[in-house]
């Protein structure tokens, strides 16, 4: 991301903490549709990836304050954010083995892509660096990585789901992850 | 160089998976540790990136304005100085009494329910939670007030604590390099009502409040282990 995007959103996360509206509005034009994707791919469910979207952006209005640019870029904080609020909805929908059948059909995103965003065009060459690096990754390490992400599943329940030993999932996580830390940097 | 243990307490960090005793500590390291604090950094970026894999997707458009109606309705940022309430707390720990014998999913949804009342909108509640087997059925609430910098802590199910030993409360502020202490728990007040506490420095985040046994009369910082912890 261009340093100046950064600053920007950095400085609106500072005055959200201070109460500013139309700085919390900036940033959900911003950050909404890269974090309502994320939802809808996680949730499979509108509604409810709605609801994550709402339980992420006013958790980011009531704890601006707790964001420390040394620790994370601002997209990067809200969308581990909006990926916790996904996760403990998701985690209750796991207890009914109804609810588990739907989470693990294959996700598809509704349409309405939003190409307009104030993002674009840092967000496509990013998803192009993103798409890149995964192919690269090993299948296994992709595969771990993806459901570690989205799924909202342990990696206990990661490794009876694919029927791998618990240490081989942490290490084929572990190391997709530092790979695709490796790709992403050199792609920049 | 980080070995392969670090890398892997880091990834587990980033991807949620450290319990949060062990996410405590760790931030601790993070704190003091350079290395460590740019190497997690670029794995949570790298983490992160997986959002960014698909088309965003706009929502709504109506989204946004029943965003900032719970949002308004839950207060202004936390940052904000607001007046204090003394019967506030009372209603809290009486509302909080109702939870208490729930288990623990319901008394999280219930305490975030709580923290959305307007009545209490200004005051933080904190459900803490056992991390340890030996004090599975053991729980507090915490509720802080920011403005007035002290708090109150509801325990209960706790047992008492060895000869020579303490529970002790931290408040964890990420603006802070280790855990504040906000006091012992005097033993006579185990499970016995609310005890008041305040930090032995200010606070600018209460993120985390955890417990601990410590040596008798407490410690400076956390050396012995953490027992209870909840945000």
């Amino acid at each position: 991301m261009e340093r100046d995007d950064q600053q920007y959103e950095i400085e609106l996360i500072q005055r959200i903490a201070n109460g500013d509206q139309a700085a919390f509005a900036a940033l959900y034009d911003r950050l909404s549709p890269i974090l309502y994707s994320m939802a809808l791919r996680m949730m499979n469910d509108a509604i409810e990836a709605e609801d994550v979207l709402q339980d992420g952006f006013v958790y980011i209005w009531q704890r601006a304050n707790t964001f420390d640019a040394s620790r994370g870029s601002p997209i990067s904080w809200a969308i581990m954010i909006v990926r916790h609020k996904a996760i403990d909805r998701l985690r209750v929908r796991l207890r009914g083995e109804r609810l588990r059948q739907r989470a693990s059909a294959s996700p598809e995103l509704a349409s309405d892509k939003d190409d307009q965003s104030a993002l674009e065009p840092f967000l496509r060459e990013r998803r192009a660096q993103v798409k890149s690096a995964l192919t690269q990754l090993p299948g296994e390490q992709r595969e771990a990585l993806q459901l570690a992400f989205f799924s909202g599943l342990t990696h206990q329940q990661i490794a009876a789901k694919i029927a791998t030993p618990l240490g081989t999932v942490k290490a084929r996580i572990r190391r997709g992850l530092l790979q695709l830390r490796q790709l992403l940097q050199s792609g920049r | 160089m980080i070995d392969e243990t670090r890398q892997q307490i880091a990834t587990d960090y980033v991807l949620g998976e450290l319990p949060p005793a062990d996410a405590i500590a760790f931030e601790k390291e993070l704190s003091t540790d350079e290395e460590l604090r740019e190497f997690t950094r670029e794995l949570k970026e790298g983490f992160a990136s997986l959002a960014l894999e698909k088309p965003p997707v706009r929502p709504d458009p109506g989204l946004f304005s029943r965003i900032l109606t719970r949002a308004n309705a839950g207060g202004r940022p936390r940052s904000k100085i607001l007046s204090f309430l003394p019967w506030a707390l009372a209603a809290c720990f009486a509302l909080a009494a109702l939870i208490a014998g729930l288990d623990d999913f319901r008394r999280k949804q219930e305490v975030t329910e709580l923290n959305r009342r307007d009545v209490i909108a200004h005051l933080q509640i904190a459900s803490l939670r056992a991390q340890i087997n030996a004090y599975t059925n053991a729980s507090a609430i915490v509720v802080w007030n920011a403005a007035r910098q002290r708090g109150l802590i509801r325990l209960q199910d706790l047992p008492r604590p060895e000869a020579g030993r303490d529970y002790q409360l931290w408040i964890i502020d990420p603006t802070k390099k280790a855990p504040v202490s906000a006091g012992v728990v005097p033993p006579e007040k185990l499970n016995a009502g609310e005890v008041e506490f305040q930090p032995a420095h200010p606070i600018t985040t209460a993120a985390k409040f955890a417990l601990s046994i410590e040596k008798a009369g407490g410690s400076m910082e956390p050396q012995g282990q953490i027992i209870l912890v909840g945000d």
